[in-house]
């Protein structure tokens, strides 16, 4: 049994805002900490513009979760020579994020149902 | 870019690498540690391949107060957030006694943390920090200020008793004081040992409380300096109204007025004049010495309501000997 049976994704639903823009990131496969910050930003429109101390301090508390784990590091041919951590979701972050992913569709989901038309117009 | 131009683009970074390096400081050391060297490189990323650089260091200053103050709370053993903040509630009391500087209303001192250190998990707040510490905190806090005030009041009693007048009078405040500093050196070691921080997390948990005092200070001096003024406004019991004062009275009431002190000291210390005054304004009652420094706005800010509270409660003894006036 790994770590990740042990767990049951919905025991960490749902995610902080920080833990959940940096999931979402890490969705579309391996990062290091500038790039998570600029798909943060990208994901979210520019609204959140996470900075490296709200970053690495999301990231230490993902490892020590198990949601995310570290990669090798390595240069990032897209920037320049330096060597930088790279971070990915572990089995159990996948879960985690398909489950945080389901629990926000079901919310929107919800909301457009019920929601005033006012709103909903506003929505569309 | 021509090379020159890239030449200065190049120091100009690193020299404000160099800066968010140095800030860095401010996180726990083992965070440093483990991420120092990727926070720097996150944050030359940002400088190098940015396309919006408009207000990036208020972002990042936002950034290195808010994260590192979380990871410095975080550094602290389990429940020691918690634990701090009872420590502090405790300080600050402690504080207010000691810049109250009237050790009679230390049994109201008592009262207000004993109040909200067992009103804490009766309301279950509890549940917002550790349980356990909060436990812990409290039986010793408040075990901590019985024994404060037992410590207190019992030798100042019986010296009291046994001296009586003026050297009885010093001889409590001294030992008053020293028992109090005493104690609370006790409470906060006490309080360091429970929280046992971590090896190496010795000096950040400093840090952490050094960062914090100050505004304990400031809530102690507020707490100690509202309750003592509004001790000094009860005065004592008896006519002290202007319409019957004496001319000695009178002068001194004026001296007040005109914030000069020395005047109202000589004044209360030479003649009878009576060192309460009823002012035909606000509602309470107020000592000359009070009034003068505030009407003359003396500098040292501490002193109405510490020492001198007490220096002039012995006037006040003193011009009551004198002058044959008891109370009514």
């Amino acid at each position: 049994m790994t770590d990740d049976d042990r767990h049951d994704p919905s025991e960490f639903v749902p995610l902080p805002p920080a833990a959940l823009h940096i999931v979402l990131a890490l969705n579309r496969g391996e990062r290091h900490g500038y790039a998570i910050m600029s798909d943060v930003e990208r994901l979210s429109d520019g609204v959140i513009k996470m900075g490296p101390g709200t970053l690495y301090g999301t990231i230490k508390k993902l490892l020590a979760q198990g949601l995310i784990e570290q990669c090798e590091s390595r240069s990032d041919p897209e920037l320049d020579d330096q060597r930088r951590k790279y971070y990915r979701l572990t089995g159990l972050g996948e879960a985690v994020s398909a489950a945080e992913i389901q629990r926000l569709a079901n919310l929107v989901e919800r909301t457009r149902r019920t929601a005033p038309p006012r709103i909903l117009g506003e929505l569309a | 870019m021509t090379l020159a131009a890239r030449r200065t683009t190049d120091s100009r970074t690193e020299r404000s690498v160099a800066r968010y390096r140095r800030l860095l400081v401010l996180y726990p050391k083992a965070f440093r540690e483990e991420f120092g060297e990727d926070l720097e490189q996150a944050y030359r990323d940002m400088l190098v391949f940015s396309a919006d650089q408009r207000g990036l260091w208020s972002r990042i200053t936002t950034d290195l107060v808010g994260s590192a103050a979380r990871e410095r709370a975080r550094s602290l053993k389990p429940g020691g957030p918690a634990l701090a903040a009872v420590l502090l509630v405790t300080l600050a009391v402690l504080g207010a006694v000691l810049i109250g500087g009237t050790p009679g209303i230390i049994p109201g001192f008592l009262l207000l943390p004993a109040v909200v250190l067992v009103g804490l998990p009766i309301f279950g707040l509890t549940r917002f920090a550790r349980a356990w510490a909060i436990r812990r905190a409290t039986g010793g806090s408040i075990a901590g200020q019985l024994a404060l005030g037992v410590a207190c009041f019992v030798p100042a009693a019986v010296l009291l008793a046994v001296f009586g007048g003026e050297a009885g009078y010093f001889v409590f405040l001294a030992v008053s004081v020293s028992l109090i500093l005493t104690a609370s050196c006790g409470i906060l070691w006490a309080g360091y040992r429970l929280l046992r921080p971590e090896s190496g997390q010795h000096r950040p948990w400093l840090r952490t409380s050094l960062v914090l005092i100050p505004s304990v200070a400031v809530l102690a001096f507020i707490i100690g300096a509202s309750l003592n003024s509004y001790i000094n406004s009860l005065g004592p019991p008896g006519d002290h109204s202007v319409e019957n004062a004496s001319a000695d009275t009178q002068a001194l009431w004026q001296a007040a007025f005109d914030g000069d002190l020395s005047e109202v000291e000589r004044l209360t210390v030479e003649t009878c004049a009576d060192p309460w005054v009823k002012f035909p304004i606000g509602n309470g009652r107020h000592n000359a010495k009070g009034m003068a420094e505030t009407r003359g706005m003396t500098t040292d800010v501490v002193a109405p309501f510490g020492a001198i509270a007490d220096i002039l409660g012995h006037y006040q003894n003193d011009w009551y000997d004198r002058c044959g006036r008891t109370d009514e």
